[in-house]
């Protein structure tokens, strides 16, 4: 399960995680291929995430959705998007997102990520749903 | 649930958001004055088809100077079309507007340098962001509240796939 980190994440967010699980592959746009994807349009970030293998991580429940409706339609695979609840989360939550971010790879790491969509927001862990 | 009918609430939902949107956009347009100009019929023909999810060409036309006016002031806002409506962009980047204003909700004192040096953005860039925000901060809420209201129940109407991922309430 390698993470790719969307640009309005706190670039540094892809360290703090990596403290705590040193060998975890996750980073951020702007450090991604020297940030050449930076601004870069939802359906080639896709694309390239998913020729990495990277799964997704983003706040943008708007734009991005209907790419992966579209994705779906067209039976069109990915690597998997993370979307994070910004009701749960604020983006400068930083202490929040790592350790939700720590523990999700713990619960999630071992599965097939190809096509799979999650929402992650605060709650009852037993309460997710598979 | 098949995708036709996802579609047609996701484009329902986008209509609501969209009226919604317009009414704080004519709170601000409370104070206004006419202009009648004249365009080429290409630039006539254009905005009307600008215009189809936007009520009427004038409707357009009054959006489109008003975002040129902003975009003059805010060198570092654009405007994007998305399924939210026009939505305000940090110029160049993928980041909302609206995120910022999140960041400023969480109770953290955002500095220009603080929020330029936290995204790899010049410092002139995160002093025009924050100066929208202080600007407009009534249409930032407006998006930043429109962006929370798409919760997990509203993603899964249009991606039914949707998994839950909660995590421990901290």
């Amino acid at each position: 399960m390698k993470l790719l980190l969307d640009e309005h994440l706190w670039p540094k967010l892809a360290e703090l995680v990596k403290q705590t699980l040193p060998n975890q592959e996750i980073e951020s746009l702007h450090q991604y291929a020297q940030g050449r994807w930076l601004n870069s349009p939802d359906d080639e970030l896709l694309a390239e995430a998913h020729r990495g293998g990277w799964v997704w991580v983003t706040f943008d429940v708007n734009t991005i959705p209907r790419l992966l409706q579209e994705k779906a339609v067209a039976a069109e695979d990915h690597s998997g998007v993370i979307f994070i609840s910004n009701k749960s989360y604020a983006q400068n939550d930083h202490a929040g997102l790592t350790a939700a971010l720590i523990e999700l790879i713990g619960r999630e790491e071992k599965r097939e990520w190809t096509n799979r969509i999650m929402f992650l927001e605060k709650g009852d862990p037993s309460g997710s749903k598979d | 649930m098949d995708s036709v009918d996802c579609c047609h609430r996701a484009k329902e939902e986008t209509v609501r958001i969209d009226k919604d949107r317009h009414k704080t956009y004519i709170s601000y347009m409370a104070v206004s004055a006419t202009l009648s100009i004249r365009v080429p019929l290409q630039t006539r023909r254009w905005l009307e088809r600008f215009a189809k999810r936007r009520g009427s060409a004038g409707m357009a036309a009054t959006r489109i100077l008003e975002e040129a006016r902003r975009r003059e002031n805010f060198p570092a806002v654009e405007f994007r079309d998305t399924p939210l409506g026009r939505v305000a962009y940090v110029q160049g980047t993928r980041v909302q507007v609206a995120f910022v204003y999140g960041q400023k909700q969480h109770g953290t004192n955002l500095t220009p340098a603080g929020l330029a040096e936290s995204f790899f953005w010049p410092l002139w860039k995160g002093a025009s962001v924050l100066a929208y925000l202080l600007e407009y901060p009534e249409e930032c809420q407006q998006e930043w509240e429109d962006l929370g209201s798409i919760d997990a129940k509203a993603l899964k109407s249009i991606l039914p796939q949707l998994l839950r991922g909660n995590t421990v309430v901290r």
